[in-house]
């Protein structure tokens, strides 16, 4: 590859990185809320509420069920109003976690729901209140399946920003298609592959040992 | 050492201190009622119908008992206890603690009520993610407690239930005893009135079992806390209670002291389960044991060996050590494979408490498992 290529291609790479990284951090702190909420308002949980939980649930289902490349058209004249531009980066940060934010809720809300219910029994036993339970026993017992869920988004979401490519916000895939693909440049499509394939076993690897240390239970 | 460093520290922790220093075991007239349920009731909404769960339950509990609550599965011992911190809503009826209408506190005296009710489980309930020492402290960080104060308080108490080396270590990491030892140590943290045990050692193996419920008479004693528990074992009952109560289908079947129950159970309920402590005595014999000994009369001792010990002659070198007249009064050798098990009821007469450990050591340094049934009157 030619040093102007290489140039592109870390371009490429740091706005890969950026995208998933600021898209997944917006996931995480938005989905576990949500998880929470649809755990807490389910038949049982301590904030019991079915029309909250109905709710929640069919807005969650009805954003998971668009395919990406389609939200990312859809939801132009949304990022135009939050990032100003519909074009880029940034703009391409919107749709990303609009589309994460529900994967990455769901994922959440099973390791919520796994939580043993005698645990937030024997909570409610030593006097803890609602938020207590939430927040001292749900959330830590549920870490180490939280952590494996977002190590899933991250992963997801690297795989979604090569699509981002189609509202200019550049990135690894877009390099991919621009210079392998429609310029036959072999090298570089080769190039994306293997650092593409390093990053997700990176993220996995990554994920997969902090779940681990966070799992005390084996 | 330590362990008395605790008790020293319950001083002026109401009338708990007098009874643990005395070891004084506040009699049925004295003490005062510490829960009473008002014929409560409580109704679930099942698939088929609602099923009641409950039905008209009065009884009281006194301070400072050990009281027993016995019943099949689903004859609704659960749901009961769990009215006492108001797990569980009675769909009619009071429950009242020490006084206090439990249906009718608002959150905030709720939370506090169960600070003064601690609550251990079958299954032990405790949190994987986080150590001995901050399971133990739980309690006391929901209720806000400084850092300080949490260390203060837990220490003592890890040692009291000997987990001292095991404060840093995570649940997953201990045997079944050990985790019921750390479920009874987060009990005790506020110092409550009352221990609710949800069939403690339901889990456990039965030397476990026995090592747990030494500890929690203990600890009644010492603490002079009010223990109520639930079980399925009528051994269990034997072992502490003081009182006990027979549930079946949701009713209060039979009540009473446990050695009144035990001589003269009334309900079908209550004799099966005494006659699974006792299998197969003859019923001349089962109908008679007493707990307690009385003067001349007879022990009944269930022997149990296996192995080599089941070819040495120990009851014949047990008569002679002690100059008894033996008697086996039922069971036998049976083998599996080449292996003999001997699992024999033998009646001997009584000679005061020193004998019979003496007996009992004498058997047991033979590998012999060795266990006292009861007392039985001497007939001729
Ligand atoms: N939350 C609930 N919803 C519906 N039915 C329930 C609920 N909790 C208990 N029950 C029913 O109430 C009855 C009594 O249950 P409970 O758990 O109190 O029995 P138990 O004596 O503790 O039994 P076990 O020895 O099996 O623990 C059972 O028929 C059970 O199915
Ligand atoms: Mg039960």
């Amino acid at each position: 590859m030619s040093p102007a290529l290489i140039d592109l291609f870390l371009d490429a790479l740091t706005e890969t990185v950026i995208m998933v990284a600021v898209s997944g951090a917006i996931a995480f702190v938005a989905g576990i809320p949500l998880a929470v909420v649809l755990v807490t308002t389910a038949p049982g949980g301590v904030f019991q509420n079915r029309a909250v939980n109905r709710l929640l649930g069919a807005v969650i289902n009805g954003f998971r069920s668009l395919p990406f490349i389609i939200l990312l058209v859809a939801l132009i004249p949304f990022t135009r109003l939050i990032v100003g531009t519909s074009i880029g980066t940034a703009a391409a940060v919107v749709p990303l976690s609009i589309s994460a934010i529900p994967f990455f809720a769901r994922m959440a809300e099973v390791s919520l729901r796994e939580v043993d219910r005698g645990l937030v029994e024997a909570a409610q036993a030593m006097g803890a209140n609602r938020w207590q339970i939430i927040g001292q026993v749900l959330i830590p017992e549920a870490m180490p399946g939280i952590v494996a869920g977002f190590t899933i988004t991250l992963v997801a979401l690297i795989g979604a920003s090569a699509m981002a490519g189609a509202v200019g916000a550049g990135g690894l895939g877009d390099l991919a298609i621009r210079y392998g693909y429609q310029r036959f440049e072999t090298e570089v499509m080769a190039a994306v592959i293997v650092v593409l394939i390093a990053i997700v076993c990176a993220v996995q690897t990554g994920g997969d040992l902090l779940a681990r240390r966070l799992n005390k239970r084996l | 050492m330590t362990r008395t460093a605790y008790s020293g520290s319950l001083v002026g922790y109401g009338q708990s201190a007098v009874a643990a220093d005395a070891d004084l075991r506040p009699t049925d007239e004295v003490a005062p009622v510490l829960v009473r349920f008002d014929g409560v009731g409580k109704r679930f909404d099942g698939p088929a119908g609602p099923i009641a769960a409950l039905e008209d339950v009065g009884f009281q509990i006194r301070r400072g008992e050990i009281f027993g609550i016995i019943g099949r599965s689903g004859a609704g011992k659960s749901t009961l206890i769990r009215c006492v911190n108001r797990l569980e809503r009675p769909s009619s009826g009071k429950v009242v603690v020490d006084g206090q209408d439990v249906g009718a506190l608002s959150d905030r005296n709720l939370a506090g009520l169960r600070q003064r009710i601690g609550m251990i489980f079958q299954h032990f309930n405790l949190l994987s993610s986080k150590t001995v020492f901050e399971n133990v402290a739980l309690p006391l960080r929901f209720a806000g407690r400084s850092r300080k104060d949490i260390e203060e308080t837990v220490r003592p108490l890890l040692d009291l239930v000997g987990l001292t080396d095991k404060r840093d270590v995570y649940p997953a990491k201990l045997s079944g005893g050990q985790k019921q030892r750390v479920g009874i140590a987060r009990a005790l943290v506020h110092r409550p009135d009352i221990l609710l045990c949800d069939e403690a050692t339901s889990a456990l193996d039965p030397e476990t079992t026995l090592s747990i419920l030494q500890l929690l008479k203990d600890i009644n004693r010492r603490l002079g806390l009010t223990i109520i528990l639930i079980t399925h074992e009528m051994t269990v009952i034997r072992e502490i209670c003081d009182r006990v109560l027979v549930l079946e289908a949701g009713r209060v079947v039979e009540e009473g002291a446990v050695s009144e129950v035990f001589a003269r159970p009334q309900a079908a309920v209550t004799q099966r389960f005494l006659k699974a402590i006792v299998p197969d005595l003859p019923p001349f014999i089962a109908e008679r044991i007493a707990l307690e000994p009385d003067r001349g009369c007879d022990m009944l001792l269930r022997v149990r060996f296996s192995g080599e010990s089941a070819r040495d002659p120990v009851i014949s070198e047990l008569a002679l050590a002690f100059d008894l007249t033996v008697t086996l009064v039922h069971g036998g050798i049976d083998y599996i494979q080449t292996r003999p098990y001997g699992n024999l009821v033998i009646s001997a007469p009584y000679r005061g408490q020193e004998a019979l450990s003496g007996i009992l050591d004498f058997l047991r340094a033979r590998a012999v498992q060795t266990e006292v049934i009861g007392y039985v009157p001497r007939s001729h």
